[in-house]
């Protein structure tokens, strides 16, 4: 049931954070926090939890990026492939986290930016993109440590509850 | 062993590419938004009446826990000054309504359609507002939207009673514009970038007659904007040159961080 929570918070996270920035009036301090779960999610240790997860947020996260239709969400599932790839070799202690989900934002941008001069090549969102590239990636870091944090908790609060459960018995 | 456990793997792989693939190929690239971003919208709505509502609530929990608190005098202050903001509050209202009434007696043939910010977009790529309109009018792709202080963007996508706003300082926001005092052309484009709230002013001809501080209008050319409508205030401008055009930087007069109530211009045809 931890991947069912996990995927209930993660829902009410993607869906909540336009809802904060447009009650507070934020406009540069955006954590993207779909793209955060994205990475999380990626660096996790069980492939068919996480991709599910992934599943259930894709199409919340594309309604929370009011952009060219699906080229977030495409480099998003990019980057997952690639955290899966690489996440057997990558430790996740909370320094390493916050590098590795910098680079993740770029990785992100950078396959933003290729779809859209391959699909949309008279696109006038390329410059903005190049332009918020590096804060974006900081920005998506903070995100990535708070949902990390986040998952820890739920994690550890299960964790507890087996043990008692296994203790019962 | 079972279907689902034996190929989970591959299930899962195909499902991540579908949606992102499926999403790419639609070809409602702007204009109708669709029932998933109708529920969305609906959702983040409910969302945003939700944390209005606990904000307003732990605010009466907090000034009644006070109240028991205080000393009488100290009530009547607080009473005063409540009434006093609640005053600034009217007088900014009928300002706003001034304006407004002011800009429908200069455009009887349009009408105005108040709309409530109820989300942002998430990302420091675009600069989108999401809408709840509060009339049933139908509201279409591309009409003008404005605020009291001025143009605030124009119409991006539709879903019934919820829109969304893609604002001026958007990059794919592209603006005819005149300046108010000598009624030099140019186009204000948005730079999409996000720490920083200024808008571009394109094409401004090193010849024209600009200077810093002049108060920048819509034309009225290319059929979204009725002319004179206030956009913003010119910041920067680059000295002349031998170059054909002047790079300018322009202050919008809107403030897009504190947007709570927009207009859409209906009526236009």
């Amino acid at each position: 049931m931890e991947w069912a929570l996990k995927t209930i918070l993660s829902l009410v996270l993607i869906l909540g954070e336009g809802v904060v920035y447009g009650l507070f009036g934020v406009e540069n301090f955006t954590l993207q926090l779909g793209l955060a779960l994205t990475i999380v999610l990626g660096l996790s240790r069980d492939f068919s939890s996480s991709a599910f997860i992934l599943i259930m947020i894709l199409w919340p996260m594309e309604w929370a990026i009011r952009g060219e239709r699906g080229h977030y969400v495409f480099a998003a599932v990019t980057l997952f492939f690639l955290l899966r790839f690489l996440s057997a070799k990558l430790k996740t202690s909370i320094p390493q986290l916050f590098f590795i989900s910098f680079c993740a934002g770029m990785v992100h941008s950078s396959v933003m930016i290729l779809t859209t001069f391959l699909l949309n090549p008279d696109s006038t969102s390329l410059p903005s993109i190049l332009s918020n590239i590096v804060w974006a990636a900081f920005l998506v870091s903070f995100g990535a440590l708070f949902i990390q944090k986040l998952f820890d908790f739920l994690g550890s609060f299960y964790t507890v509850r087996r043990e008692n459960a296994l203790g019962n018995l | 062993m079972p279907f689902w456990k034996r190929y989970n793997h591959y299930i899962a792989i195909v499902l991540l590419l579908a949606i992102p693939i499926f999403s790419l190929s639609s070809k409602a690239r702007a204009g109708e938004g669709g029932a998933l971003f109708g529920g969305a919208s609906f959702s983040q709505y409910v969302a945003t009446a939700g944390v209005g509502g606990a904000m307003g609530w732990l605010s009466d929990l907090f000034d009644s826990s006070s109240a028991k608190t205080i000393e009488d005098l100290q009530t009547q202050i607080f009473s005063l000054r409540e009434e006093n903001t609640r005053l600034i509050g009217v007088l900014q209202e009928n300002n706003r309504l001034r304006k407004l009434v002011g800009f429908k007696s200069a455009n009887p043939k349009f009408s105005l359609v108040p709309a409530d910010v109820i989300s942002r977009d998430v990302s420091p790529f675009f600069n989108v507002v999401s809408v709840r309109i509060q009339t049933d009018e139908k509201i279409l792709p591309n009409q003008p939207v404005v605020s009291h202080e001025g143009v605030v963007g124009k119409v991006y996508r539709v879903n019934r009673n919820y829109a969304d706003i893609m604002l001026i300082n958007d990059s794919r926001s592209g603006l005819d514009v005149l300046t108010q005092r000598t009624r030099a052309r140019a186009v204000v484009r948005g730079t999409g970038d996000s720490t920083n709230a200024d808008v571009q002013l394109d094409y401004v001809t090193s010849d024209s007659e600009v200077r810093k501080g002049d108060v920048i209008v819509t034309s009225g050319m290319g059929g979204v904007f009725p002319p004179d409508l206030i956009v913003g205030r010119i910041k920067e401008l680059q000295p002349k040159t031998n170059t054909m055009f002047r790079d300018a930087q322009l202050t919008p007069a809107v403030d897009f961080s504190r947007l709570k109530t927009v207009y859409v211009i209906t009526g236009k045809d």
